[in-house]
């Protein structure tokens, strides 16, 4: 398996919907990466409302997305190329 | 900026600078309608995307332009747009599969809605549930009608209903055996909700069963012919009395039947699995099993046995195998007493050769007189006389020998001698038996005392002549020195008892326990005294044949005296 390239965006801070924007700026940026799986997108939240709003865009542009609790109390969202089913 | 400040600074006129001003007002008003506008139009981009409107003081308008968030969402939709549309075509090819998989399968399904109006159905609907339906017969589209009306025609109830079924539980359900027509159909029924979990369609699925519900029953007939047909095997295999062992093509032990595992002091459960000559150490059975594991054993072999009481038995064992196209698929062994059979054979060869002894003696006789007869030319009357007299005797003998074992061998084969009983008096009887011994005789005395006169037997005449001479013969033989013979007779119940008692060699106990058996001769050793051995065997025979006894009573030293009983003629 190739390791993938990660591009980590920190947003703490933001609240939605600014944070949604940024993560969409982002998503669009590296769009063509993500679909073909080649890089995986990490944006650092500490937003709960962006833990769903984010997750929601990726999923409607038919990307994957996995949220992890980090030790420090925030979020990290890791979007991916969809799983094909 | 204030007035002040732009006159002490710019050079410019009153004019000039009013009209800066105005244009510096148009400006910003169509500034802040641009912001504002950007603005209206993002909250709207943001709340189709589900969030939040943006706030004034989370982004300047300077900030907002530059931040570009309709360029941003927009960018965003195309993405989404994009995804939608390759989502559809995933979808329109699953709509495509769902129809194949829906018009191909064996079953009839029907879509209906909650009011089981048919919204659509496959063609096998059309050909298993619609077509015996002759109320509608020339309708081709059966859409909007309700199954209620079209396929159950209000013959199945409400409870039976599987529509209904899932109506009332929302969750599967199925009917199964449902009949229809001649045929039988198991129906699940799966309830389609909407996205708020709302109910919105029914899917009918009908599989037909008939096939497999005859088979089921010709299955289930099947089993219990085969069961019933295993429980005559086993019947049989427990009713044998011949022990029974089923191997496979390698010898392995597959069945055995109560009898064999009693011979083998075994059980089926020990010795399934196990290699023939393994599950036996009798000697001679392992050595038959081994050699017919290699196909070189014999038909059969004889092997003996003691019983737990102590009797040695004799049995054979013998195989059959077992074949298939030429090929070995496995032996049935047979483990069968054979000890009467055995017993039988022994019996025979020491009859035939006991026979052919007893007719060598006076055949002798007869030979080596009418040889001395025929060669010597110069006897006289008297020697000749005495000659001719015991080739005759012996010739006597011989043909009482012949005589008795034709009785003998009749009575062995199981053929009844012919017995006509008819009342018959004994006194004159006995006279007639008595006659003959009267003449030769001359040694002994024969006392008839008959208690009773005048008493009727019902006997076969000739048959009991028989045995009183018999008795009679073997009294006066058996008292080389002559003495009293007695007859007596009398009345017991119902029965003649009748005893003939005499004072000659006598016999013990264990000789007059055997003396009925044939060819047993109590004093053998006495060549003197010729006879067969067979007398007392067709004694017993025509007196058992009356229903009667006989019986030896010894008194040792003093003679014997033989009992019998008839059947008075009542």
């Amino acid at each position: 398996m190739i390791p993938l390239d990660e591009l980590v965006r920190d947003i703490r801070g933001k609240v939605c919907p600014s944070s949604l924007l940024v993560a969409l700026r982002n998503i669009n940026e590296n769009i063509e990466a993500i679909s073909q799986g080649k890089l995986i997108l990490k944006i650092i939240t500490d937003s709960r409302d962006a833990m769903v709003t984010i997750p929601n865009a990726a999923r409607n542009m038919g990307l994957e997305s996995q949220v992890e609790k980090l030790p420090e109390g925030h979020y990290m969202l890791s979007i991916t190329k969809d799983i094909e089913v | 900026m204030s007035q002040n400040a732009t006159s002490k600074h710019s050079p410019c006129t009153e004019l000039e600078y009013a009209a800066l001003l105005a244009e510096n007002r148009l400006l910003q008003s169509k500034n802040k309608h641009l912001v504002d506008y950007v603005r209206e139009k993002t909250n709207k981009l943001l709340q189709v995307m589900g969030t939040i409107v943006l706030k004034p003081e989370e982004l300047d308008d300077a900030t907002l332009i530059e931040f570009d968030p309709i360029g941003i969402v927009t960018e965003s939709f195309t993405q989404i747009l994009a995804n939608l549309r390759k989502t559809n075509l995933k979808l329109q090819l699953a709509h495509q599969e769902i129809q194949a998989i829906f018009d191909s399968v064996g079953s009839a399904v029907l879509v209906l809605d909650p009011e089981r109006k048919i919204i659509s159905f496959n063609e096998n609907s059309r050909t298993k549930l619609f077509s015996g339906i002759t109320d509608f017969s020339g309708i081709t589209d059966f859409s909007g009608k309700s199954c209620r009306e079209i396929i159950c025609q209000h013959r199945t109830t409400e409870s039976q209903c599987v529509h209904s079924m899932v109506i009332a539980s929302g969750h599967s359900e199925k009917c199964i055996g449902w009949e229809f027509g001649d045929r039988y159909y198991d129906v699940i029924g799966q309830p389609i909700k909407n996205a708020e979990d709302i109910l919105t369609h029914v899917v009918l699925v009908y599989n037909d069963v008939t096939e497999h519900r005859r088979n089921s029953h010709a299955l289930q007939r099947a089993l219990v012919e085969t069961m019933e047909a295993k429980d005559q095997v086993d019947g049989l295999l427990k009713s044998m009395s011949d022990g029974l062992i089923a191997s496979d093509a390698w010898g392995r032990v597959v069945l055995m039947n109560a009898a064999a595992e009693q011979l083998l002091n075994s059980n089926l459960e020990l010795c399934i699995g196990q290699s023939l000559p393994d599950i036996t150490a009798i000697p001679m059975l392992k050595d038959y099993l081994e050699m017919l594991m290699l196909g070189s054993a014999d038909h059969s072999a004889d092997f003996e046995l003691e019983r737990s009481d102590g009797k040695v038995k004799t049995y054979q064992a013998r195989s059959s195998v077992l074949l298939k196209n030429e090929n070995v698929k496995g032996y049935i062994t047979f483990l069968q007493d054979v000890s009467r059979e055995r017993e039988i054979d022994r019996v025979k060869d020491e009859f035939l050769s006991t026979a052919a002894h007893q007719l060598r003696t006076p055949l002798a006789s007869v030979i080596g007189y009418s040889e001395l007869i025929m060669e010597s030319e110069s006897l006289t009357a008297a020697t000749l006389n005495d000659y001719i007299s015991i080739v005759y005797s012996k010739a006597e003998q011989l043909s009482e020998i012949v005589n008795n074992l034709l009785d003998i061998s009749r009575i062995e084969a199981g053929h009844d001698l012919m017995i006509c009983q008819a009342p018959v008096e004994v006194e004159p009887l006995i006279d007639e038996a008595l006659a003959g011994f009267r003449k030769i005789g001359h040694k002994h005395t024969l006392e008839v005392n008959l208690q009773q006169k005048g008493v009727l037997l019902n006997v076969d005449r000739f048959a009991i002549l028989q045995v009183f001479e018999n008795l009679l013969s073997n009294a006066v033989k058996y008292s080389p020195n002559g003495g009293i013979i007695k007859i007596e007779g009398v009345i017991l119940d119902n029965y003649y008892q009748l005893s003939i008692v005499d004072h000659g060699l006598g016999m013990t106990d264990k000789q007059a326990a055997q003396a009925f058996d044939k060819f047993y001769r109590a004093n053998a050793s006495n060549t003197a005294i010729s006879g067969s051995g067979l007398g007392l065997t067709i004694v017993r025979y025509l007196v058992e044949s009356h229903s009667g006894k006989v019986w030896i009573e010894p008194r040792s030293g003093a003679g014997i005296t033989i009992h019998i009983t008839l059947p008075l003629c009542l």
